[in-house]
């Protein structure tokens, strides 16, 4: 990844025995970031909204074989715009849809947007799982 | 006046679920049917969301152990397995060798019982009572097991962070190799009494496939995807626990239909097994407990899997240095495994539709909006009341 992509990938982490590794990158880069991996047989494991505190984050979780590579992505809270990768990786729909609901991303594209856990009728205008 | 469709159908929607005789989990499906045939699905779930992961930000961490163990009276182990996992990869804590081989044990142990869960069910959805009490009453062999060794059968308190609570005498040891033994006769007994039966074979088989495209395609995982031909186990892969010291090969079929999905099942049952007879036989001396300063936890991050009997389960957990956690996520087999539902289902007969959703072994309890009923008046629970606390 960092090979392919040089300055457009920082590495922030690896631990677990070397097998987990964590990537940050822009947003604009996310596309061919998800091509890369794709191409290199990556399946989508899961995805994994934060509210961190002064921004959101949004992890997307990889799995090759037994290596896990987790791409990090920022957004802000004013905009909260991600955009869908069900195009490269189908089986996001769902992990989508919960990052709509839980913490109120707004994703750009994604073909059914439902929230996916909360009631039709809620009404709490600050998504559960946002800190402020 | 009947609406019809262009191909002379009546244009008819059934609604199966929340709570439904054929399909006894909080899921609503909702399918398109011409004749007896189903054209299309529609699926929601969120009927039963309780929280978890908020409710594990909002405690201190040294209560989080108990509370991932009880997300699911079937994972109970694997949950709480790999969260001390996440928490160990975090802080660094290097985990005695005994203490993983337990946690392996019972790692297995709860395979075992839930595969046989599994069958019973199974059997049950297609009119089988018979092999419903069969399996149902040598798991219980397996729930005895879990209490011999625990004091429990269900909720087993076994991992703490840096080891295991409860050690294994000789004496339980050498008791749990005999109810082994007669386990692996009786999984004998159920595999002959499913695979020799030609009512089931008749009734199972083509049944609610699923192609080793769609299912890499839709993210599937565990018995579900290996049913389809994906040679994919997290055991094998991760190697977590004590997996590294045994030679393991997953367990597939390529039909990925209802009797690929038994293969699966009736071949990691007599792997569990086995297995679980090596652990016992192979049980490392020493403590069972790391040393561990239980304050606090250094800021970090760690992501990890585990072969749930369900497949591969994740969980994501962000320290901050405090002993509070910054965020940890959860995601069980059965949400990754939901979307696989469409393509099993459209197609079908309704008649199919308990076997084909029971077939992937779905659990509720682990995906999933809570509702409390209080002097008789049903109230949905807001975010407020959540972040509150008021539960």
């Amino acid at each position: 990844m960092k090979r392919s992509f040089e300055d457009a990938v920082q590495v922030i982490q690896a631990n677990h025995k070397g097998l987990n590794s964590y990537y940050r990158i822009t947003l604009d880069n996310l596309d061919a970031a998800l091509l890369f991996l794709k191409d290199e047989g990556a399946r989508l494991s899961t995805i994994t909204g934060k509210d961190a505190r002064d921004h959101l984050e949004v992890l997307y979780h990889f799995a090759i074989l037994g290596e896990l590579h987790t791409v990090i992505v920022e957004a802000s809270y004013e905009k909260p715009d991600v955009p869908t990768i069900t195009n490269h990786f189908p089986a996001a729909l769902l992990y989508e849809r919960e990052l709509i609901g839980l913490l109120g991303f707004n994703v750009l594209g994604i073909p059914d947007p439902r929230p996916l856990e909360l009631p039709p009728k809620y009404t709490d205008p600050t998504p559960p799982l946002r800190r402020v | 006046m009947v609406d019809v469709n262009e191909r002379g159908f009546a244009n008819l929607k059934i609604p199966i679920g929340p709570s439904h005789p054929a399909l006894e989990e909080p899921a609503r499906f909702l399918f398109e049917v011409e004749g007896e045939k189903v054209i299309d699905v529609d699926y929601e779930i969120g009927f039963n969301h309780r929280s978890i992961e908020m409710l594990c930000q909002e405690r201190p961490f040294s209560k989080i152990v108990y509370l991932v163990e009880r997300i699911c009276g079937i994972c109970s182990h694997a949950h709480p397995l790999n969260h001390v996992e996440r928490v160990e990869d975090i802080a660094d804590i290097e985990v005695p060798e005994r203490a993983k081989y337990i946690r392996t044990i019972y790692a297995e142990l709860e395979r075992i019982h839930s595969h046989m869960l599994w069958a019973g069910i199974a059997g049950e959805e297609i009119g089988y009572h018979t092999l419903f009490m069969y399996t149902w009453r040598e798991r219980e062999k397996v729930l005895d097991l879990f209490e011999a060794l625990s004091g429990n059968r269900v909720m087993h308190g076994c991992n703490r962070i840096g080891g295991v609570k409860w050690n294994i005498s000789e004496e339980q040891a050498r008791s749990a190799l005999g109810a082994l033994t007669y386990l692996d006769t009786a999984a004998d007994k159920i595999a002959k009494a499913i695979l020799k039966d030609g009512n089931i074979a008749e009734r199972c088989k083509g049944v609610g496939s699923l192609s080793k495209e769609d299912a890499i395609r839709l993210g599937a995982v565990g018995p579900n995807a290996r049913a389809s031909g994906v040679p994919e186990d997290t055991r094998v892969m991760c190697k977590y626990a004590a997996y590294g010291d045994f030679d393991l090969e997953p367990q597939i079929a390529k039909d990925g239909d209802v009797v690929a999905q038994v293969l699966v099942r009736l071949a990691e049952l007599k792997q569990s097994i086995w297995l679980t007879k090596e652990l016992f036989a192979n049980l490392p001396d020493g403590p069972i407990q790391a040393e561990y300063d239980g304050d606090v936890i250094p800021p970090g991050r760690s992501v990890g899997r585990v072969e749930a009997p369900r497949g591969e389960l994740i969980h994501y957990v962000e320290t901050n240095g405090t002993n509070f956690f910054e965020r940890i996520k959860i995601r069980s087999p059965t949400l990754a495994n939901i979307p696989s539902y469409v393509p099993k289902l459209i197609g079908c007969q309704v008649a199919d539709i308990p076997i084909i959703a029971a077939s992937i072994d779905p659990c509720f309890s682990c995906t999933d909006r809570m509702t409390v009923i209080k002097d008789g008046k049903r109230k949905v629970v807001s975010g407020r009341d959540l972040k509150a606390g008021r539960i």
